[in-house]
């Protein structure tokens, strides 16, 4: 188990992360969400142990993250951290033996990596050589090549194409499944919703979001309404509740405060003639952040 | 510990296992064979264009031996393949030494007094550094006229020209300055670099996330600065095997009759020999200098490249270490030239630069083997206290991409490895 307890880091006078709390049980993947700057990173190194918390503590399996307990660990750090004069096999054995593996299960695990993300034909070459979603993916298993009970993933998606974003799905569910805790972060917040059970937003070192995805989703009133026929925009406008309609050219979106807007729509809608389609959903996870991050803002 | 020696085995591998260094290696040998050999090289191409074809020797005795002249003359030239020393007799009583200073056609006068079995010897030379080979070729023809007494050492007096000066002495402490201080630059700077580079490369890349997620931050400095020290070791040994290969062949060239070449001149290392009689102690020294400077400069090329962000960014950063080595190495090389002695000293007492200077100044007389030991522990002292105080900031720099200004982020991270510290 992971637990990152009222973790504070101060550079200076700057909070770069306040209080923050969470706890990862084996199994779970949980988001870590934010914009630029918001803390991830700076959360991230303090639960890799680069970093000591100024106040609070992070704690794995009971104790605290050091290098006695590293190896048990996967880091992928958002930027390409691989260093490119070297083949892949050489990287790894490098990266490996940091982890106290045995070349021999390294180089067994290497193949079998590289089989399934179907890059065997790389292991030979120098890392510069690659392109950059192949980079990734060989960041990626440096990440995991000493299989993990704890698996920090920072912006593992970045820079890679739908099919191999589904390739590394695969895996961390894969990893899940096995029992490993996953935290990561991710800028495409589709994933984290297709995914992740449990998040925090960020936003300038404090917790604007926490929580179940579906509670985070219930408990932000708004939501969306889809609707296909023939209504009338204006009138939709007026309804009490209401504060936004968008046209698009299949369907007509409007969003709403809350629940009692609901019903006003649909006893808008109902007098209305060839209604198609008429979807109620909960506001998505971008829709959830990007007013939680802009309320933030306003308060700064 | 088992992560830094795998560290040390790994960067040591990455210097020593590489195309580079062989081939470095191989230029290293060939450039020591040529310039350990070169009095040889010059000869062999014809360079003795200049070189003395006989020497006359003029004998004055009282000794009352008939045959000494000729038995003399013999002896001198016992080996060669022409005679080489022109010896010939002049009455005591007309021997003029002004008149012998003052004459072109007579290189060396010797004065025979006393007795065969109490004899003195007075060598008048022109050739002050021949002295030795005239004294222990009159010793042994004495012995032979003392066969049955008692052995008593002759006594001999070398007497120089009035206004002799001799011309290599300026070049003595030019030419061990060179010797010294060129590889161990070399060597050094190969060091720093490779430190700098490698720190460099593993932070530019970002790749020290993942390696500093694995191993703190100190044993990857230590094991950074201990492969590159190995790295030290093994070239400094290799360049000494060189010399000594070197060495053999100058003696395998010296004994190859067909290349007929000017005795004595055949090693550079055995004029060195001569010059520097305690040289086992000298290259201890030395090598206990090169050791512990090369700690010192590492310590401040990984903190510097720890510190730096881009390779360009050190460049700018390993500045000055680079003035810093060359600082030494100028003086080190000049100041000998410039009868800089009092200079020297000061300097050889001066942390950064006396990994190169004191050597040096060892070697020419300047200090003697207290002073030395002194600058040793001096130089021990001041590494101690840098790497006690240098080596948190490294921990704060190396996960550091900060990329303010040269002079604000060395303050910055001192102040946060202060801060560490005191926390």
């Amino acid at each position: 188990m992971l637990e990152v307890k009222n973790a504070r880091m101060l550079y200076g006078d700057l909070v770069a992360v306040d209080r923050l709390s969470f706890t990862i049980k084996p199994g779970d993947i949980f988001g870590l969400l934010g914009t630029n700057g918001a803390g991830k990173t700076t959360t991230f190194r303090m639960i890799m142990g680069l970093l000591e918390p100024t106040e609070g503590e992070v704690l794995y399996n009971g104790q605290h993250v050091g290098y006695h307990n590293v190896n048990e660990i996967g880091y992928m750090i958002e930027e390409r951290s691989l260093l490119t004069k070297i083949t892949v096999k050489e990287l790894m054995l490098y990266f490996g033996q940091l982890k106290d593996m045995e070349p021999r299960v390294i180089l067994e695990r290497l193949d079998y990596w590289l089989d399934r993300f179907g890059i065997t034909d790389y292991k030979n070459k120098k890392i510069k050589e690659l392109s950059k979603g192949n980079q990734q993916k060989i960041q990626f298993i440096s990440a995991i090549i000493n299989n993990p009970k704890l698996l920090v993933l920072d912006e593992p998606f970045s820079g890679l194409d739908p099919i191999n974003t589904e390739f590394f799905v695969e895996v961390i569910r894969d990893f899940q499944r096995q029992g490993a805790m996953v935290v990561f972060s991710s800028h495409q917040l589709d994933h984290v919703e297709s995914f992740c059970e449990e998040l925090i937003v960020l936003e300038k070192g404090k917790v604007i979001i926490e929580g179940r995805i579906d509670q985070v989703k219930k408990d932000f009133k708004k939501q969306n309404i889809k609707i296909k026929g023939d209504v009338d925009v204006d009138k939709l406008k007026a309804i009490p509740g209401v504060f936004q309609v968008i046209e698009n050219v299949d369907q007509i979106i409007v969003k709403i405060e809350n629940d009692d807007a609901a019903s006003r729509v649909f006893d808008y809608v109902k007098t209305c003639q060839h209604i198609t389609k008429y979807d109620v959903e909960q506001a998505s996870l971008s829709e959830i952040f990007i007013a939680k991050v802009g309320q933030a803002h306003e308060k700064v | 510990m088992k992560k830094f020696k795998f560290l040390v085995k790994y960067g040591l591998l990455k210097r020593v296992g590489r195309k580079a260094f062989l081939i470095t290696n191989i230029i290293i040998a060939i450039l020591s064979i040529l310039i350990i050999n070169l009095p040889s090289i010059i000869a062999l191409f014809g360079g003795d264009d200049d070189q003395m074809t006989d020497l006359t020797i003029e004998v004055a005795s009282e000794l009352g031996v008939a045959t000494l002249v000729d038995d003399l003359e013999v002896k001198f030239n016992e080996g060669l393949p022409a005679p080489f020393y022109l010896i010939s007799e002049i009455p005591s009583n007309t021997v003029d030494v002004d008149q012998f200073w003052e004459n072109p056609e007579v290189d060396v006068l010797f004065t025979f007094a006393g007795t065969p079995d109490d004899p003195v010897i007075n060598i008048y030379s022109k050739f002050p550094e021949m002295n030795g080979n005239f004294a222990n070729q009159i010793e042994l023809q004495l012995i032979s006229y003392q066969l049955g007494g008692a052995y008593e050492r002759p006594v001999f007096n070398t007497i120089l020209a009035p206004d002799y000066e001799d011309p290599e002495a300026g070049a003595i402490l030019g030419s061990i300055s060179s010797l010294l201080i060129l590889p161990l630059f070399i060597l050094v700077t190969m060091a720093t670099q490779f430190v700098g580079v490698d720190i460099i490369e593993e932070k530019s890349t970002k790749a020290i996330e993942t390696i500093i997620a694995s191993v703190p931050a100190n044993i990857h400095f230590l094991s950074k600065i201990v492969a590159s020290i190995f790295f030290v070791i093994i070239q400094g040994a290799l360049i000494l095997f060189y010399g000594v290969l070197a060495s053999l062949l100058s003696k395998l060239f010296a004994s190859a009759p067909n290349l007929n070449l000017p005795v004595g001149q055949e090693s550079l290392l055995g004029y060195l020999g001569e010059l520097l009689p305690n040289w086992p102690i000298l290259i201890i020294f030395t090598m206990l200098f090169i050791v512990v400077g090369t700690l010192f400069y590492l310590v401040i090329a990984a903190i510097f490249a720890s510190m730096a962000v881009t390779q360009e960014d050190y460049q700018q950063f390993q500045s000055p270490l680079m003035l810093m080595l060359l600082g030494g190495f100028y003086i080190g090389i000049f100041a000998p030239m410039a009868n800089g002695d009092g200079f020297m000293r000061v300097m050889a007492f001066v942390p950064i630069f006396a990994p190169m200077v004191a050597p040096v100044a060892l070697a020419g007389g300047i200090l003697n083997y207290a002073q030395a030991v002194i600058a040793l522990v001096v130089m021990i002292l001041f590494l101690a206290i840098t790497v006690y105080f240098l080596s948190p900031v490294y921990k704060v720099a190396i996960l550091n991409y900060d990329q303010t200004k040269f002079f604000k982020r060395i303050g910055d991270n001192f102040k946060k490895a202060f801060h560490m510290r005191k926390k």
